[in-house]
């Protein structure tokens, strides 16, 4: 496996939420990672994203520990948080430029993953003024810049219209078909629907889990302790 | 990866998207300031006149001579300045004695002026209210006795040398010799300036009223102007912190591009601010003593100014770093302006406040930024103003940095 999440503990103050979590996948997986608000989800992909530091854990990727080595991490790496990684003053396309090398930017805007994102058709508009989709459609933009091999996402179709929901989802699709490696918190049917591997967060670790459509059993598995 | 140069690059942008608002909301600060400043100077001036000591003359209708001491040291004598003397009757002078209109009053006995021709002094009594017990009265009373002497011992040898000059220089006339001898005794007691010089105290070593003005409105303008940028703080995406961070931008270089940003605001304002104030100043002429006379360029003392406006901006970037909403920054902000303001003296002079007060007030930043500006203004260097300028500068960059790399990891 060319991931490896290896006994990722963090505590917040006295508080233990991760106690030994961890994980493996391959470039073409889709990781969903599930669990009830509060139980360590997002902090899990926080800390591999390099945004939290871990009390303890590796995370190897191809035998390499990405929590030690930032430039390996930033080149390997990108997530899309919960939030608007965005500056919302500003318009797409200058969002973009942060992230971009001005000729990258544009052949990928001609041809390239942001076109597939659709993100060409309001590179004029300020952030503020984008629709909840446009903006995931831009962070994800953002977030890709650098080519990366894994993608972390905090639950990315959230609050989004079934259109939006499709095209971002199709984009997931082709980025594993080319080799990319998907690893997302989700609570959503239709993202479960894509994930190649799950796991379930109890009490701080990570148990593979076996979705079979039945939401009411989920739900079920979630309240269980 | 992330370059710093782009980061800056579009943290200038952003800052520039607000130019707009923040000239708007910076002109009208600058034109309440100056307006401020108007009626502070008015409102000084008409005080000034009001401050003069009213002293009643109560004395003989008949006493022409009374009018014209009344008269010649209210046109002469540099008292006129200060003291105001009106002739009024005794019942009239009693009564505003009592409500406190006049300081006190001086009674003239009946005969005076002649007794004075024949040599002999009839004492002038001052009726004050004070009951003896102030220092004013006290040295008032040891005035009125001196001066009685002094007139008294004065004419006894005018009318003394007159005597002799008639018995001893028949050809003189004595009469002229006599007069001389007064007018000379006369200039000689009302050229006192010349005997004594007459250093005005400032409110803060030696600066001026106007001057310290100055200094308070600049750095309350300052405080208050911060306001009009809550946006370029508010709309920041706590989560692209994190991701930057994550991407080896890290909190100094993040903190550094935005108040960098900030500061070109701050400076475009200062100069917007500074142009107006000085076309509304020179409009209704409000003088400033330390601006008049000197080569200080408009370009030396905005570089005079930057250090403390540099320090507030740092002290207005940790207060947006700290606050978790628009309406709770903007209310720090405020609350930082009305309460520094305060204790520092920007509203009133500080030596207007017990000593404690005065001292903590001259510790906080816009106390030493107070003394650093007024320095400025007097062409002076304050070594320990300076010095708690930059630390501030530093101590309020230094607490950014912490709360943003907290914030970047939390």
């Amino acid at each position: 496996m060319e991931l490896q999440v290896e006994n990722i503990e963090k505590r917040y103050g006295s508080k233990p939420v991760l106690k030994g979590a961890g994980f493996e996948a391959a470039p073409g997986d889709c990781v969903g990672i599930l669990g009830t608000n509060g139980t360590g989800k997002s902090t899990l992909l926080r800390i591999i994203a390099g945004v939290l530091k871990a009390n303890g854990g590796r995370c190897l990727w191809r035998g390499e520990d990405l929590l030690k080595n930032a430039s390996l991490r930033a080149q390997t790496v990108a997530y899309v948080p919960q939030g608007t990684p965005l500056i919302e003053e500003l318009s797409a396309l200058d969002n973009l430029r942060l992230w971009y090398e001005p000729k990258a930017l544009e052949k990928s805007l001609e041809e390239g993953v942001l076109r597939q994102l659709g993100i060409h058709e309001f590179l004029k508009t300020g952030a503020a003024r984008l629709s909840g989709g446009m903006r995931k459609r831009l962070s994800i933009g953002c977030a890709i810049a650098q080519s990366p091999d894994v993608l972390l996402l905090d639950e990315p179709t959230a609050a989004l219209d079934l259109v939006c929901k499709e095209r971002i989802l199709d984009y997931f699709e082709s980025f594993r078909k080319a080799g990319g490696l998907l690893v997302m918190v989700t609570h959503d049917q239709w993202e479960l629907s894509t994930c190649s591997k799950l796991y379930m967060i109890r009490d701080g670790r990570l148990e593979p889990y076996a979705y079979g459509g039945d939401l009411r059993g989920l739900i079920r598995d979630l309240d269980s302790p | 990866m992330i370059y710093l140069s782009s980061y800056f690059r579009l943290q200038l942008k952003r800052a520039a998207k607000l130019i707009p608002q923040m000239l708007a909301v910076t002109l009208l600060l600058a034109a309440l300031s100056a307006l401020a400043a108007l009626m502070l100077a008015k409102s000084n001036a008409q005080e000034a006149s009001q401050a003069k000591i009213r002293i009643g003359v109560v004395g003989d209708e008949g006493e022409s001579i009374i009018d014209e001491a009344i008269d010649m040291l209210g046109s002469m004598d540099t008292s006129r300045f200060s003291i105001g003397l009106e002739r009024m009757e005794e019942k009239e002078a009693a009564d505003l004695l009592r409500r406190g209109k006049i300081t006190g009053y001086l009674l003239v006995p009946e005969g005076f002026a002649d007794a004075l021709w024949y040599g002999d002094h009839l004492p002038i009594t001052y009726f004050s209210n004070s009951g003896g017990a102030d220092v004013g009265a006290k040295l008032t009373r040891e005035l009125v006795v001196n001066i009685s002497g002094l007139v008294l011992e004065t004419e006894n040898a005018v009318y003394g040398a007159q005597h002799a000059v008639r018995d001893r220089l028949p050809d003189v006339s004595a009469s002229k010799a006599g007069d001389n001898l007064v007018i000379r005794y006369g200039t000689g007691i009302l050229d006192r300036e010349r005997l004594y010089n007459i250093e005005l105290l400032g409110v803060a070593d030696s600066l001026s009223l106007a001057g310290y003005y100055l200094c308070g409105i600049t750095l309350l303008f300052v405080m208050l102007w911060s306001i009009s940028c809550s946006p370029f703080f508010s709309r920041r995406s706590r989560e692209l912190g994190q991701i930057l961070s994550s991407e080896g931008l890290g909190a100094p270089a993040q903190v550094g591009s935005e108040f960098i940003s900030y500061l070109m605001l701050l400076l475009l304002a200062l100069a917007a601010a500074g142009l107006l104030a000085f076309v509304m100043l020179s409009r209704f002429g409000i003088p400033i003593p330390e601006l008049q006379n000197t080569e200080k360029s408009a370009f030396s003392l905005i570089l005079r100014f930057l250090p403390p406006a540099l320090m507030l901006c740092a002290l207005q970037f940790l207060l947006y770093e700290l606050s978790s909403s628009t309406v709770s920054a903007i209310l720090l902000q405020f609350l930082n302006a009305a309460v520094q303001g305060y204790l520092s003296g920007c509203f009133y002079p500080s030596s207007f406040f017990p000593e404690g007060l005065r001292r903590f007030g001259a510790l906080l930043p816009a106390g030493f930024g107070m003394r650093y500006l007024g320095a400025g203004l007097l062409s002076k260097s304050d070594p320990a103003a300076a010095a708690g300028v930059w630390f501030y500068l530093l101590l309020f960059l230094g607490l950014s940095l912490l709360v943003r790399s907290r914030r970047n990891r939390s």
